[in-house]
C-alpha cells in the first residue's frame, strides 16, 4: 500500500526532477488523451446504447439495385410503389413501422421575408412512435394523418421555432407556407430530439411533413426507385431480421419483376431487400474509419511508452544511490519496488489530467471538423465507461512500467552498491545496451516519421493541385421552386413545363447579369461541386443500337455562361451559342476523361465532331473537349466521365453566378430579381461555391492535419526519447568527461567525439529502419493498396532525424562543457 | 546451537559474542583473475565492544565492513550474529537481520535527499517486518534527534545541512532501530577536523552508553578512542608486531 510518507518522497522527488516530470506527463498526457478519444468516439459508435427504445429491434429497410450479372447498381434505393404496398400490408413480424423520405431540395419558409431554408422529411405516424420524439408543444402525426390522407400538417423543430417564431406557443394550429402548400403547425419537437441521422450527421431536419407531400408519394410505377428513401421497421420480440428478410424480399422481388417486364433495358435487373439494424444504418462504415484511428493512437501511445521506458530506466539508473542506501538500510523488494510505483502512480495521475483534457480538446475538434464525416460525435463526452477505459490504461501503464524497471532493480547488486556510492561511482549501463537503446529509439522515429510524412506530403500535394475551376466569388443559389408538380401532366405538357421554367430561369439570369455587383450568372442543374454533393447524370451509347456501349457520365445541363464563369478551359472545339441553348441543340462538351476513352476506343485525332447516341434517340455531336476536374470524388476513384449539354433542366435548378471583387448580393435581392419573372421562385439559400469544394476536400484537409499533427509528435515523442538516451549516457559518463576535460579536452573536442559516437548507432537505426520501410513497400505491393512514394516524404524525416541528433547530442552534455571540469569530477 | 554453546563455553567468556566471525574469506573473481580480499578472518566483537579497524587502501577494510553489515556475503567461513549463522542467508532475510541488528554510518552520510530529516531517520522503522504504530515511530525518531541535539532540523531535507549536521543525522538515523552493532565506515572523512571531532565524541559518548561500534577509519587519532584496535593488511588481521593475530581458537578446534 501507497503511504502518505511515500507519496510526499515521490512529489518531492519529481519537483526536483521537473524536466523529466514535465516530459513524462505530456508525453503521455497526449498520446493517452488522443487514445482515450478514439476508444470514445468507437465506444459511441460500436457499443453506446441508442437514445431509442428496445434499439436491437429497429430496422431500417431498403434495396439493392442489381443488374444482371448481381453488380450493384446502387444500394440503399427505395420503390415507392412497392414500399407503399408493403406498408398497407404489414408483416405479421413488425409491431411499428414508418416510411421515411428525405426532400432532395431544401424548402424555404415562404411567409418569412427573408425565406429561410429549412430541410424537411416526409413520414408516417409510426416515425414518431418508434423514435420516441418528445414535444414540447402540440402532438405527433395521428393516424388520421396517415398515408393517403392528405392532411396538410407540419411538426417543427424547436430551433425553427425560437429562430423564427419567437418561440410562440400559439403558432400551433397556426399555418406556415411551404412550397405551394399552406401546412397547420400541430407540434413543436423538443430539441432533445435525437433524429436518427440516416443520411449521415450532416443532414438535420426541421420539418416533419406527412408522407403524401414528398415526392415519392404519387408515384405508382414498380419499377421507379427513389434514393434518400427508407421503410422503417420495429420488429416484434420473437421476430429476427434474417425472418423478416424471408418474408418481405422476395415479394419486393417480384413486384419488381413485373413492374419492370415491359422495359427492355431493364431486363435482367433485379432488386434485393437489403435491410440492416438501425445502428449499421446509422454508422456506415464510420466503424472502420474509426477503428483504424484507435489503432493509430494506440501505436503511438506504444511508440510514446517504448520513449517513457527509456526516460524511467535512465531515472532508475539516476536514482540507484537513493535505491542502494534504503536497501543498505534493510528495505525489501517490494519496499523498492512501492517506491518506484509510487512515482510512476503520480506521473500517471498527473498524464491521466492531461490526458482527459486533451481528449476533450480532440472532441471539440472532431466536432468541428469531422461532424459532418462521423456518426454520434456530438455524444463525445468523459462519460463512465471511457473514465474506466482510461483509469485501467494508466494502471496498466503504470504496471508495466514498475515491472519494467523492477526487473532492472538488481536488489543484490543494489545491496553491495552501498560499498561503492559514497566513493564517486555508481551503476551503470553497458555501453552496448546504451548503443541499443539509441539505435532502437531512431528506428522506431525513422519508421513513424516517414509513414506520416509520406501521407502529408500526398495530402499537401492534392490540396495544392489545380482543382481545374475556378472558385472565387461563386455562387450557386439554391432555389425553391413551387410551380404546379409537373407530374400530373402528359410528357408533352411536362416538356413545356420544363422550357417554360428554362425559359424563366434564363431570363432571372439575364436580370442578374445587369445587376452592378454581377460579374457573371448562369443556369445549370449543378456547379461543379454542389452543396449537398449530388449530381445530374446522362447516359450515351458509345455506338448507335449497341446497348453494351452504355455509358454513364455526369451530366451538367446549362448555358452558354457555364465554362466561362468557371473557367472551365477548353482544350478543343468551342462552347455552346446561345441559339443551341434555346433551341435546346444535340450538341454535347465532354471532358478529356471521356475524350480519351473515345479515342481509346476507336482512334483519330479528336473526337470533335464524332456523335454519342442515347437508347432510341438521335445523336449527340460533341463540339468540344473540357480539362479534366481534379477533385476527390467519394463515388469514383478517378475523374469520371462528363458531359456538358445545352438540353432542358430539371425542378432543383440551381443559378450560379459570380460577383464582382468586393461586391455582394442580398437573398432578398435575389428573390426581388426572381419574381419580376416568376412568382413561383424564392431563393433557398446561397452557397459559396469555394467552401462546397472545401466540403469535398474536408479528408485531405482532415488527413493532411492529422498527419501533421502525428509527424509533430513523432518528431516531438523521437526528440524526446533520443535525448532522454542521451543524456543519460552523458549523465552514466560524467566523470570521465570530467577527466577528459582535465586533462586538456576542450568542449568542442567532447561535443565533437560524443556526436562522432552517437552517430554510429543513429546509421545503425537508420539502416534498420530503411530495411524495414522496404519490406513494408514490398508487402504492400502484394497488396491492393496503391503507394504513391514522395521523395520529400524520405528527405524530411531523415534531414530531422540527423539535425535532432546534434542538438540532442548538443544538448545533453551542454550541462557539463559550459562549466569547469572540477564540476564533473565532483558529480555537481 | 550445540556449537555455539560449546563455542562459548571453551572460550570461557561470561558474555556471549556479539558478533562472530571465523575463517572468513572473500574472493573477487573476474574472467582474468581472482582477488582475496579477505584471507580467514577471525573475529568477535562483545556487547560494548568499540573496535577500530585500520589498514592501507586495498587491504580490505570496507569489504569486511560489507560482510559485517550483511550487504555482502562471504566465500566462506562462518558469521554469527548473537548466535545466529548469518553467512548463508537469503536476500530478504540479510535485509531484516540488517534492518534489525545493524545499524550504518557511511563517510559520505547516504541520506536520501528526497526525504525530510525525520523520514530519513524512520525509515529503518519503516522496513520493519512487522510494523510499528506511528506514535512509536514519533517517539524513537524524536528520542534519536535529542540524541544528536537536531530536533529542530527535523523537517528540513538532507541538502538544506552542513556536512556535520548530516553525519548527525546518519547518527540518528543508525541508532533509530536500537542496533546491536553499529557499524561506522570513515565517520570523518568528509567533514573538517572540528565537525570530526564533535562527531567522534559522540561516537564516543555512545559507546560509553552501551552502543556496540565497529568503525573503519584512517585516522590513527580516532582509531586510538576505540577500546580494541584491530590492523588489516593484504585480507589479514595483525598482531601488534605484525605477524597474522590467532585471536580466537578455530570451531574445529573446539568441537566435541
Amino acid at each position: 500500500m501507497i503511504t502518505r510518507h511515500d507519496l510526499s518522497a515521490a512529489c518531492y522527488a519529481l519537483s526536483k526532477a521537473k524536466g523529466y516530470a514535465a516530459t513524462v506527463v505530456l508525453t503521455l498526457g497526449l498520446t493517452l488523451g488522443a487514445l482515450i478519444a478514439m476508444f470514445n468516439l468507437n465506444y459511441q459508435i460500436l457499443a453506446a446504447p441508442l437514445p431509442y427504445p428496445d434499439e436491437e429491434q429497429l430496422i431500417v429497410g431498403s434495396t439493392d439495385w442489381r443488374d444482371k450479372d448481381g453488380t450493384v447498381l446502387y444500394s440503399d434505393m427505395f420503390a415507392p410503389a412497392i414500399m407503399t404496398r408493403l406498408y398497407r400490408q404489414p408483416s405479421a413480424q413488425i409491431s411499428q413501422q414508418a416510411l421515411l423520405g428525405y426532400s432532395y431540395t431544401a424548402l424555404t419558409l415562404r411567409d418569412k421575408a427573408d425565406t429561410p431554408k429549412v430541410q424537411a422529411v416526409y413520414t408516417t405516424p409510426g416515425y414518431m412512435q418508434m423514435y420516441q420524439m418528445p414535444l414540447l408543444h402540440g402532438r405527433a402525426f395521428s393516424a388520421q394523418e396517415d398515408i393517403g390522407s392528405h392532411q396538410a400538417v407540419a411538426i417543427i423543430s424547436e430551433h425553427i421555432w425560437r429562430t423564427h417564431y419567437n418561440a410562440d406557443p400559439a403558432l400551433i394550429g397556426q399555418t406556415i407556407q411551404l412550397g405551394a402548400t399552406a401546412f397547420k403547425v400541430i407540434g413543436i419537437a423538443a430539441s432533445q430530439f435525437e433524429e436518427p441521422h440516416l443520411l449521415g450527421p450532416a443532414r438535420s431536419n426541421d420539418l416533419w411533413l406527412p408522407w403524401d407531400f414528398g415526392p415519392a408519394a404519387s408515384t405508382t410505377e414498380p419499377s421507379a426507385l427513389f434514393g434518400w428513401h427508407f421503410y422503417l421497421v420495429k420488429l416484434q420480440p420473437s421476430a429476427s431480421m434474417a425472418t423478416f428478410s424471408q418474408e418481405v424480399g422476395p415479394q419486393i422481388q417480384q413486384q419488381f419483376q413485373d413492374g419492370i417486364a415491359n422495359i427492355p433495358t431493364q431486363q435482367g435487373r433485379s432488386l434485393r431487400f437489403a435491410p440492416q439494424s438501425l445502428r449499421d444504418s446509422l454508422n456506415g462504415d464510420s466503424g472502420n474509419k474509426t477503428f483504424w484511428m484507435l489503432a493509430g493512437s494506440l501505436l503511438l501511445l506504444a511508440i510514446a511508452s517504448a520513449n517513457i521506458s527509456n526516460l524511467l530506466l535512465s531515472r532508475a539508473a539516476q536514482n540507484h544511490r537513493s535505491m542502494a542506501i534504503r536497501a543498505a538500510l534493510g528495505a525489501q523488494r517490494h519496499h523498492l519496488r512501492r517506491i518506484v510505483f509510487t512515482e510512476l502512480c503520480c506521473l500517471l495521475s498527473a498524464a491521466l489530467l492531461i490526458a482527459l483534457l486533451v481528449a476533450q480538446g480532440c472532441y471539440l475538434l472532431l466536432q468541428q471538423y469531422a461532424g459532418d464525416a462521423l456518426p454520434q460525435l456530438h455524444l463525445l463526452t468523459l462519460n463512465l465507461p471511457v473514465l474506466v477505459f482510461a483509469v485501467l490504461v494508466s494502471s496498466l501503464l503504470a504496471l508495466i512500467f514498475a515491472t519494467l524497471i523492477g526487473r532492472q532493480l538488481d536488489y543484490s547488486r543494489l545491496q553491495r552498491g552501498i560499498q561503492s556510492s559514497g566513493k564517486g561511482q555508481s551503476a551503470q549501463v553497458k555501453s552496448q545496451t546504451r548503443q541499443y537503446l539509441i539505435g532502437t529509439q531512431i528506428l522506431l522515429a525513422t519508421l513513424l516519421l516517414v509513414c506520416s510524412a509520406q501521407v502529408l506530403v500526398q495530402s499537401i500535394y492534392q490540396l495544392r493541385q489545380d482543382i481545374g475551376f475556378a472558385t472565387a466569388n461563386r455562387f450557386q443559389v439554391d432555389i425553391d421552386n413551387i410551380s404546379p408538380p409537373s407530374t400530373e401532366q402528359s410528357a408533352a405538357q411536362r416538356q413545356l413545363a420544363e422550357r417554360q421554367r428554362k425559359t424563366e430561369l434564363m431570363q432571372v439570369r439575364d436580370l442578374l447579369q445587369l445587376h452592378p455587383a454581377i460579374a457573371s450568372a448562369a443556369v445549370s442543374n449543378y456547379p461543379p461541386v454542389a452543396f449537398d454533393g449530388l449530381y445530374g447524370s446522362h447516359s450515351f451509347l458509345l455506338q448507335a443500337g449497341e446497348t453494351s456501349s452504355n455509358v454513364r457520365t455526369r451530366a451538367v445541363t446549362t448555358d452558354q455562361y457555364y465554362l466561362p464563369m468557371f473557367a472551365l478551359r477548353l482544350l478543343e472545339g468551342r462552347n455552346f451559342v446561345a441559339q443551341e441553348v434555346t433551341a435546346q441543340s444535340r450538341v454535347v462538351i465532354i471532358n478529356q476523361t471521356f475524350a480519351n476513352a473515345l479515342l481509346a476506343k476507336s482512334p483519330g485525332d479528336s473526337v470533335v465532331g464524332r456523335q454519342l447516341h442515347v437508347n432510341n434517340g438521335e445523336p449527340y455531336e460533341i463540339i468540344g473537349v473540357v480539362a479534366d476536374l481534379h477533385l476527390p470524388d467519394q463515388y469514383a476513384a478517378s475523374e469520371p466521365l462528363r458531359s456538358y449539354l445545352p438540353s432542358n433542366l430539371i425542378q432543383g435548378t440551381s443559378l450560379l453566378y459570380q460577383l464582382k471583387p468586393g461586391m455582394q448580393l442580398t437573398k432578398t435581392e435575389l428573390n426581388q430579381l426572381m419574381s419580376q419573372v416568376s412568382p413561383y421562385y424564392r431563393a433557398a439559400n446561397v452557397y459559396n461555391i469555394a467552401d462546397n469544394v472545401d466540403r469535398v476536400l474536408l479528408s485531405n484537409y482532415l488527413a493532411a492535419a492529422v498527419t501533421a499533427a502525428l509527424v509533430l509528435l513523432s518528431f516531438v515523442l523521437a526528440a524526446i526519447g533520443i535525448y532522454g538516451v542521451l543524456h543519460y549516457n552523458v549523465q552514466m559518463r560524467r566523470f570521465e568527461l570530467g577527466v577528459r576535460m582535465a586533462i586538456g579536452a576542450r568542449p568542442s573536442t567532447i561535443l565533437r567525439q560524443l556526436l562522432g559516437e552517437n552517430l554510429k548507432p543513429v546509421l545503425a537505426g537508420l539502416a534498420l529502419a530503411a530495411t524495414g520501410l522496404v519490406a513494408l513497400w514490398l508487402a504492400m505491393q502484394k497488396t491492393t493498396f496503391t503507394i504513391a512514394l514522395s521523395s520529400g516524404g524520405f528527405a524530411l524525416p531523415l534531414l530531422l532525424i540527423v539535425l535532432m541528433t546534434v542538438l540532442t547530442t548538443l544538448l545533453s552534455v551542454w550541462s557539463i562543457i559550459r562549466k569547469p571540469a572540477i564540476y564533473a569530477l565532483q558529480g555537481r | 546451537m550445540t556449537t555455539n554453546t560449546a563455542l562459548n563455553a571453551s572460550l570461557g567468556a561470561a558474555t556471549p559474542a556479539t558478533i562472530a566471525l571465523r575463517g572468513i574469506t572473500k574472493v573477487f573473481a573476474t574472467d582474468e583473475m581472482e582477488t582475496h580480499a579477505l584471507r580467514g578472518i577471525d573475529l568477535d566483537i562483545y556487547t560494548g565492544d568499540f573496535v577500530s579497524i585500520c589498514g592501507p587502501s586495498g587491504c580490505g577494510k570496507s569489504t569486511l565492513l560489507s560482510l559485517l553489515g550483511l550487504l555482502d556475503m562471504p566465500t566462506s567461513g562462518s558469521y554469527q550474529i548473537e548466535g545466529h549463522e548469518v553467512s548463508g542467508l537469503s536476500l530478504s532475510e540479510a535485509a531484516y537481520i540488517r534492518n534489525e541488528k545493524i545499524g550504518f554510518i557511511f563517510q559520505s552520510f547516504n541520506l536520501i535527499d528526497e526525504l525530510t530529516v525525520f523520514d530519513n531517520i524512520a525509515l529503518p522503522l519503516r522496513y520493519r517486518r512487522t510494523s510499528l504504530p506511528k506514535a512509536e515511530i514519533e517517539a524513537r525518531v524524536q528520542a534519536c534527534l535529542q540524541k544528536v541535539d537536531m530536533t529542530h532540523r527535523a523537517g528540513h531535507r538532507p541538502n538544506q545541512l552542513s556536512g556535520g549536521q548530516q553525519q548527525r543525522i546518519a547518527i540518528a538515523r543508525a541508532l533509530v532501530g536500537n542496533p546491536a552493532l553499529l557499524l561506522v565506515d570513515e565517520p570523518t572523512g568528509n567533514l573538517d577536523s572540528k565537525n570530526g571531532d564533535a562527531v567522534m565524541e559522540m561516537l564516543q559518548q555512545l559507546n560509553n552508553d552501551g552502543t556496540t561500534l565497529c568503525m573503519v577509519t584512517h585516522d590513527p587519532r580516532y582509531a586510538d578512542m576505540a577500546s580494541r584496535k584491530l590492523h588489516l593488511l593484504d585480507g589479514r588481521i595483525l598482531d601488534a608486531d605484525g605477524s597474522p593475530l590467532q585471536q580466537h581458537v578455530t570451531l574445529k578446534q573446539v568441537a566435541p
